[in-house]
């Protein structure tokens, strides 16, 4: 199999079968969550925690003083990522594509300014997971598994579009498959949570509002 | 209709910045400058195979200057030859016969070879001489 | 020496081509070629001296656009020079011989020249059924390559077909379509690709074959020279992709302003081809110049490659139905599983009894 044949191979069976198993991962694992229910409140019951709920989404967004440093550069990479996938110009063509809708992407040189502020930012955490005792113990394998899945296409987005490396249609094509390899964990490791978390948090909000406690 | 309306321009070449190369090309054209001077070694650049873009090709044909000859060569199309203000570094151009560009040379040399007449054509031009002097005294039309 | 030279003059006078004609040409196919100046000298030697290269040109699932390009440069062309130094021995559409008189004066030259002849190829080799869906003078063309390639001293695929498959064995391929390479693995091959490829790549090899040998190739085995780059490495409009400035349809304010046309299909960043410096029609135009994005003619499977109006970073097929197909089986296994779990639960809730002190062994006061 030459460069080529590996690109066509990403863009069309790879992203078929990625596409596939996300799509269908994180519908089955929504149902399945959706399907668990709610533990029956055995105390009386001290309001509809609808506000809390919503409350609790939006309070678990914030910054908290505890690590802030961590915490800024998980901010970082979260919203250089949401801007990297969104508004990269080429990425852009691909919604329109999938989705028939399409908004505007923005400067390449805004896109390579998040991108390089989020390898950074993801670097920095990585780090602190060796160097703090305590979250070192913490971490296990499938942590490390969905760092890399997440770096990996940040870093191969990068050096495809600044011809770094190996050649630009493989390293397309590595890229592609990166992201192929992202989708595909989705569903099935702590990734999830990047349709998950809403969920998680207004149950929790609104669990906790039901039982009087304050969030 | 309004005609200048429908024009339609697009940009089929975007002039670039000049790199700066220029200068170390210059220093280049001293070396050899100085060799030919030396032990007359002469050297050929084929500017294509280097890092100049068209800019840097005008800038540098502007530094360099005009001298005193000029030549064109017709030959499947035209080859324009000049000697530059720098005695000795010559600017070469080969045309197609649609006049596109097909290399463009500098040659730091007393005389580019291509315009020389060969001695090889030279002995044969003995014989065409002869014949057309024949022709001549035959009194045919030529 | 003295021989030689007067078979220079002798042979460049046969041909009604000046010494100077000749220089002139050596000299630019060095330079498109990015040899060393030197090298022109060389090869204007080496080219004289060479006996009439003996050539065989096959013809396989073709449509002769390659024949078209190489031969149809208004003439005379510098380019078409290189005719003028070959023996084309047998080419189909070119030679005044036909029938069994075409095929005697193949099978003559590969009889003389037995190890030494320079097999150019155009077209793909149908291999489905037997090779059976491409004869000429009822035999196959697998037959006929395989022939013709055991005494060849190299093999020159010309055209995307030759050297990839090219159209005919776009999907579905029902003929079973393959490149030369995928038949000939003993000899060296060039492959030439383009649909068709730039006439002067097609001389500009053949004259480095004359002259200095194979010239230096890639993984797919393309000229360096000219298939190092790809067409966006060397495209004029490479700045305003570089700042993201695209046009969106091919009427657009974009458009009128020159903009890239990577949003409306160009192939370039991933095309290895030197469209963009040799450029077309005796270098007067390329398809980025006059408006339209590059096809990627000359990368393998181009046909195949998704569609030639959708970005790059599109994929290949129908992404959106595949997206609504897994929400569906998605949604359809997500009821059936809460559906289990419900029914698990209340069974359990049927079997849940409760637990006494006297099932403990306790005593109820
Ligand atoms: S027009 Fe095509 S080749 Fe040129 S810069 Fe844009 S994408 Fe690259
Ligand atoms: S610009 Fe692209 S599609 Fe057009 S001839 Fe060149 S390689 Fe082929």
């Amino acid at each position: 199999m030459n460069e080529i044949e590996l690109l066509n191979w990403a863009r069309g069976p790879g992203l078929a079968y990625a596409t596939i198993i996300m799509v269908f991962g994180l519908t089955l694992r929504v149902f399945e969550i959706l399907s668990l229910g709610r533990a029956e409140e055995l105390a009386e019951v001290r309001g509809t925690g609808v506000s809390d709920g919503w409350k609790m989404i939006l309070k678990r967004s914030l910054p908290e003083p505890r690590h802030w440093k961590l915490i800024t550069a998980s901010y970082i990479f979260h919203v250089g990522l949401l801007v990297v996938i969104f508004f990269f110009i080429p990425h852009t063509q691909l919604f329109r594509d999938v989705f028939g809708i399409f908004w505007s992407g923005w400067p390449n040189y805004v896109i390579d300014f998040f991108t390089v502020l989020s390898i950074a930012a993801m670097m920095y955490t990585l780090v602190s997971r060796f160097v703090d005792p305590t979250r070192r113990i913490l971490s296990k394998m499938s942590d490390y598994f969905a760092w890399v899945v997440t770096f990996l296409p940040l870093v191969t987005g990068y050096m495809a579009f600044h011809r770094l490396g190996i050649d630009y249609t493989t390293m397309l094509a590595v890229h592609i498959l990166s992201v192929e390899l992202l989708m595909i964990s989705l569903p099935v490791s702590k990734l999830t949570h990047a349709i998950t978390f809403t969920m998680a948090r207004y149950y929790t909000g609104s669990t906790n509002g039901r039982r009087g406690i304050q969030s | 209709m309004n005609s200048s309306k429908l024009a339609i321009e697009i940009p089929l070449e975007i002039a670039e910045p000049t790199t700066g190369m220029v200068q170390a090309v210059l220093r280049e054209l001293l070396e050899h400058v100085e060799l030919l001077a030396e032990s007359g070694q002469q050297h050929v650049i084929d500017l294509t195979s280097l890092p100049l873009n068209d800019s840097d090709k005008r800038e540098l044909e502007n530094v360099l200057g005009k001298g005193e000859i000029s030549v064109t060569l017709s030959t499947l199309g035209d080859s324009r030859i000049i000697e530059t203000g720098i005695n000795g570094i010559w600017w070469i151009k080969h045309f197609s016969p649609n006049e596109k560009l097909l290399a463009e040379l500098i040659e730091i040399t007393p005389f580019p070879e291509i315009i020389k007449s060969h001695p090889d054509d030279i002995k044969q031009a003995v014989f065409e001489l002869k014949k057309l002097i024949e022709i001549n005294e035959s009194g045919e039309e030529v | 020496m003295s021989d030689n030279r007067q078979q220079l003059a002798g042979e460049l006078q046969r041909h009604g081509i000046s010494r100077r004609t000749f220089l002139k040409f050596c000299t630019s196919m060095a330079s498109v070629m990015a040899l060393p100046p030197a090298a022109a000298a060389e090869m204007a030697e080496k080219l004289v001296k060479i006996k009439r290269q003996s050539v065989i040109w096959l013809s396989f699932q073709e449509c002769t656009g390659c024949t078209e390009s190489i031969t149809r440069a208004d003439k005379p062309s510098l380019e078409s020079l290189i005719f003028d130094f070959v023996s084309l021995d047998y080419h189909h559409t070119l030679q005044a011989a036909s029938g069994d008189a075409a095929e005697l004066a193949r099978e003559q030259a590969m009889h003389d020249n037995a190890g030494k002849y320079i097999l150019v190829v155009d077209g793909s080799i149908p291999v489905k059924d037997g090779g059976i869906y491409s004869t000429i003078a009822g035999m196959t063309n697998l037959d006929m390559l395989e022939q013709v390639a055991k005494d060849a001293a190299a093999i020159v695929a010309i055209g995307s077909c030759a050297a990839f498959g090219g159209l005919p064995k776009a999907s579905p391929n029902p003929t079973g379509a393959v490149a030369v390479s995928d038949i000939i693995h003993d000899k060296p091959i060039i492959n030439i690709p383009g649909c068709p490829p730039i006439p002067v790549v097609m001389t500009g090899v053949l004259a480095h074959v004359l002259t200095f040998g194979i010239p230096e190739l890639d993984d797919m085995g393309r000229p360096k020279a000219f298939y190092g780059d790809t067409i966006h490495d060397r495209c004029y409009r490479r700045p305003f992709y570089d700042r993201g400035e695209f046009a969106k349809s091919f009427d657009d304010d974009g458009a009128r302003k020159g903009w890239c046309l990577y949003e409306i299909g160009c192939k370039g960043p991933t095309t290895h081809n030197a469209c963009a410096t040799i450029k077309w029609n005796n270098g007067t135009s390329f398809p980025i110049q006059s408006g339209h994005g590059c096809l990627g003619c000359s990368e393998p499977d181009f046909w195949d490659a998704g569609g030639f109006y959708k970005a790059i970073s599109t994929g290949i097929g129908n992404p959106g139905q595949w997206a609504t197909g897994a929400l569906a089986a998605g949604v359809a296994a997500g009821l059936a599983s809460a559906y289990l779990n419900k029914s698990t639960k209340s069974k359990a809730e049927k079997n849940h009894q409760e637990v006494t002190i006297e099932d403990m062994g306790g005593k109820h006061e």
